[in-house]
């Protein structure tokens, strides 16, 4: 049974890992045309919501024809060429009338909208052609703000042309309460359209927003980070505007987002993500003591906080650097990490195997197959427990009395050393905290902003903490469950799929960690060097 | 619950997407009533497609085995492109429709005739016809395969079978798909009365904003043609009460201001059509609007854009339109107007296909040749005056004087006004022809 099973997991492995690479990297395949087809005119509205102002970044996205169209205007002195002065003079006048076909109201009352810079820039397109890319900062004065109001936005030239029509909304020191549109852009203010077969072109030419005074403020790079925490949900859009929140301070105060942050933390790493799978599987998969849980856990924390800490220091200290740059290469180390624990995984798994068989032709021969001796195995190596994790053990008398019976056990165990394993546990910590999660990031920056760097480095440590509970409790779960089923196994047996799975964990957890580690991997590597 | 919604959902997906399919007749293209954007759209137009649309993503995100909805999905796409003009739907359609045959290798009708249906859209008949031969294997009496495949074979030339195709198509499950393209074929074939009457059938089932809108756009492209400008300029009134932003509506307008002298109303309408809808012949129109009016640097600007769209054209490695065949002949490179028009003769002998050829040879200076294709495109007895007025052009040019003033006769007993650049260079050569 051991000998067939080898070469079919190496083949599962290989056929997994080749499938995880071919499902990263088939979405990137370049596109010739326009993506949205030659005829359209795309068009985005990012609205910036500040306390007395609305920010609007406006952009056109000409296609080959609709720039064609467009040429005549353009070039003014019809010398067949776009003179940079020509193309500002069609930027600016563009973004006027793009400005006028906008409504944008409060409680509604319209607040007329004005254009700060504009441009226009040709780029190459199909068929030796050009596209046209031009970009418009409005802003509208707005009125002073109470709880409540409703802010409308309509963009009415975003009827007259086939396109992409995409708006996003967000505040600045002003909380959207509500907003029928994202904070993000899909198409990445229209420079890559997503290809899917389900997916239609985006038709957003309107959005309704309610506002509330106060929020945190939009850090230098306002992009993704601020995105992406309040993808989080409810909770941590909750917890970042509190945290950002200007107007309190004092003990109790402080106290209470201490402890917000370490829920939030806790939420979070329960938010699908591959630390806690990886770490659970990696658990399951070995003869582990509650303690390996506990270390997960600290390390876990450890190097998420260092994390957060650094890149809050290099995003405060450069105005230029883009924490979305760093996670794609991030993404790729802890993948890398994993897919090397997940190998020392099914080495050890292999090497336990070959063990175990051998002590089963010597000690007992007559004894038939190696199921029977494969879960003796287990039953020492997870007997040893001394640890707090020792409870369920305990619970269930009849193994504990196997557990003593079986003196040498011990030493089957641990064989290839706990020093082995516990590099093995760190490693996993590490790759778990490696990502910082982006809301610690902006409530690091936010507290930085309010020049409480102080608090902020506490309420990321809070955070981190949350996480490990977490990270920690999924790990005992685990364990625990592993422990009632072998318990079982021994008392009343188990149904054979549930026993053969049982046996085959080592091996099958190690593939699991290898190939999630090299689908990070790719994914990183794909986004790092592909975006 | 969630099951429920996805039952109805299916269901209605169902219904619709044979609408669909049934309505969705092929290639656009050259002719003004052609299978153009027929019924089609119509069936499920404008909201209710991209509701079925969304419907479909998101039920197949779920149920991503459905090949069902699959194929229905692509011949929503395919709709939805022809609607509203943005060929992005295209490889979107095949993609689906692929993966509908994937889903299901065996006997999947519903993506055989999407597939066919996709071909037609993009020109490429031949393959329309060959996918419409699967899908009748498996299906012999399915009505809208029956419908793609009268598309097919018109536009390959192939009147007669065509016209069995839809009369068999109609003897399944009559309506406004069959009705329009029988409407079409009695149109080719001279037969204007009969034309009028199946549409006024269609007519009377239109129930639908598109379907109305479709309908009531041939009607008043049939009655413009035969002169009576108030009734066609009350039917495209009607298609824009039922479709505000109706394209073909707005350009049947444009040529009606045209036809009563206003063409500043004419280039008005006209450039809010290109400016929702850049499509070439649209775009060579306004250009010809405006040379009309004596704006050749506008009418250039125009023309300039319709040189980038063939660029394009050429650079996706899709078949040059005949109408910028034509266009190559009227305001280009006659050689190239030639080359592109033998290669779409060699693909199919539709009589527009020979009508291009033949004025691309004429415009070359070959009017013998140009004759032989010149006849073929007349040869059903098409009342349509370009048709007859590049004929009678290149009859002038063989010296063939009767049978000249006899062609450019019918070309203005067919429309009046059928160009403001060429119906007075008909007028002209008339008069000089009888002078002579």
């Amino acid at each position: 049974m051991t000998g067939r099973l080898r070469p079919a997991v190496v083949v599962a492995v290989l056929l997994l890992a080749i499938l995880a690479i071919a499902g990263v990297a088939l979405p990137v395949a370049p596109a010739a045309a326009h993506p949205l087809g030659n005829f359209t005119v795309n068009r985005y509205s990012g609205l910036v919501v500040a306390a007395d102002e609305l920010r609007v970044h406006h952009v056109l996205d000409l296609a080959e024809i609709p720039a064609l169209q467009a040429e005549p205007d353009v070039d003014s002195n019809d010398d067949a060429s776009f003179s940079p002065a020509e193309l500002a003079t069609y930027a600016a006048s563009t973004c006027r009338r793009s400005a006028s076909a906008m409504t944008a109201t409060v409680n509604g009352r319209a607040v007329p909208m004005t254009v700060e810079t504009s441009t226009a820039e040709r780029l190459p397109g199909q068929g030796g052609l050009s596209t046209l890319r031009i970009e418009c900062e409005l802003r509208a004065d707005l009125p002073a703000l109470s709880p409540g109001d409703r802010l409308e936005f309509r963009d009415a030239a975003a009827d007259d042309r086939l396109g992409w029509r995409e708006i996003t909304a967000r505040g600045d020191g002003v909380t959207l309460t509500a907003a029928d549109v994202p904070e993000q852009s899909r198409s990445d203010e229209l420079t890559a359209y997503p290809e899917d077969l389900l997916d239609s072109p985006l038709d957003q030419r309107a959005a309704t927003l309610e506002l509330r005074p106060g929020g945190p403020r939009l850090t230098a790079q306002d992009g993704p980070s601020a995105g992406e925490a309040s993808r989080g949900g409810g909770l941590t859009a909750a917890f970042t505007a509190l945290a950002g929140s200007a107007e309190r301070s004092g003990a109790w105060w402080s106290l209470l987002l201490i402890l917000l942050s370490v829920v939030v933390g806790a939420t979070h790493a329960l938010a699908p993500g591959h630390g806690k799978t990886v770490m659970a599987f990696y658990l399951a998969g070995r003869d582990r003591s509650a303690r390996a849980a506990l270390t997960v856990g600290a390390t876990v924390t450890a190097t998420h906080t260092a994390g957060v800490l650094v890149l809050g220091l290099i995003v405060s200290a450069s105005a230029t650097f883009a924490p979305a740059s760093a996670y794609p290469w991030l993404t790729a180390a802890s993948g890398a990490l994993i897919a090397v624990v997940g190998l020392v995984l099914l080495r050890d798994a292999r090497r336990s195997r070959a063990r175990r068989r051998a002590a089963a032709s010597t000690a007992d021969p007559s004894q038939q197959p190696v199921t029977t001796a494969v879960g003796h195995g287990h039953r020492h190596g997870h007997d040893h427990g001394h640890g707090p994790g020792h409870g369920p053990g305990h619970d269930h008398g009849p193994g504990h009395d196997h557990g003593t019976a079986d003196g040498h056990s011990h030493g089957h165990g641990h064989p290839h050393g706990p020093e082995a394993s516990r590099s093995g546990l760190i490693a996993i910590g590490v790759a778990g905290g490696l990502l910082p999660s982006p809301t610690a990031v902006v409530v690091l920056l936010g507290a930085v902003g309010l020049g409480r760097p102080w608090f902020g480095v506490l309420l990321v440590l809070a955070f981190g903490l949350g996480m490990a509970a977490t990270l920690t409790a999924a790990g005992l779960l685990v364990l625990r469950t592993r422990r009632h089923l072998e318990q079982r196994r021994r008392t009343r047996g188990l149904p054979g799929p549930l026993a053969a799975a049982l046996d085959r964990l080592p091996v099958l957890t190690g593939t699991v960690v290898f190939v999630v580690g090299v689908v990070l991997t790719v994914r990183g590597l794909t986004g790092a060097l592909g975006g | 619950m969630r099951r429920y919604v996805v039952t109805v959902l299916l269901a209605v997906a169902m219904v619709v997407g044979a609408g669909v399919a049934l309505g969705g007749p092929s290639a656009p293209a050259p002719t003004p009533v052609s299978g153009a954007n027929p019924a089609a759209l119509s069936r499920v137009g404008g909201d209710r497609l991209d509701d079925l649309i969304a419907g479909l993503q998101s039920h197949l995100r779920t149920q991503p085995k459905d090949a069902r909805s699959w194929a229905t999905l692509g011949v929503a796409y395919v709709e939805q492109a022809r609607l509203t003009g943005d060929p992005t739907y295209y490889p979107k359609a095949e993609g689906v429709l692929r993966r509908s045959m994937e889903e299901q290798a065996q006997d999947n009708e519903a993506a055989l005739t999407g597939m066919a249906a996709l071909a037609a859209a993009r020109h490429d008949f031949a393959a329309a016809l060959a996918w419409t031969d699967q899908s009748l294997e498996v299906n012999p009496a399915s009505a809208r395969t029956w419908a793609v495949r009268t598309d097919a074979l018109v536009e390959l030339g192939r009147y007669r079978a065509a016209q069995r195709a839809a009369v068999r198509a109609d003897d399944l499950d009559p309506g406004i798909p069959t009705f329009t393209r029988l409407s079409y074929l009695a149109e080719l074939h001279g037969d204007l009365d009969e034309a009028e009457r199946l549409l006024r059938l269609a007519r009377r089932s239109a129930r639908t904003p598109s379907d109305v809108a479709f309908v009531r756009v041939q009607l008043g492209d049939l009655a413009r043609r035969q002169g009576r400008l108030s009734a066609a300029e009350s039917h495209y009134a009607a298609a824009l009460a039922a479709r505000p932003d109706d394209v073909p509506a707005l350009v049947g307008r444009s040529h009606v201001a045209a036809a009563e002298g206003t063409l500043d109303k004419a280039i008005t309408l006209l450039t809010e059509a290109v400016t929702r809808l850049p499509a070439p012949e649209h775009l060579i129109t306004l250009g010809e609007l405006y040379a009309a009016s004596g704006d050749q640097e506008r009418a250039e600007e125009q023309y300039a854009v319709v040189r980038g769209a063939a660029r394009l054209a050429e650079a996706n490695g899709v078949s040059t339109d005949l109408e910028l065949a034509l266009f190559e002949a009227d305001h280009g490179d006659p050689a190239a107007a030639v080359r592109a028009a033998r290669a779409e003769w060699a693909r199919r002998h539709s009589i527009h296909a020979a009508d291009a050829l033949g004025w691309a040879l004429h415009a070359a200076g070959q009017d013998r040749e140009a004759l032989r294709y010149a006849r073929s495109a007349t040869r059903l007895g098409t009342k349509d005056a370009r048709l007859l007025f590049h004929r009678g052009m290149i009859e002038t040019a063989l010296g063939r004087v009767g049978a000249a003033r006899r062609t450019l006769r019918a070309a203005l007993a067919a429309d009046p006004h059928f160009s403001p650049l060429r119906a007075p260079i008909a007028r002209r050569t008339l008069a000089n022809l009888g002078r002579s």
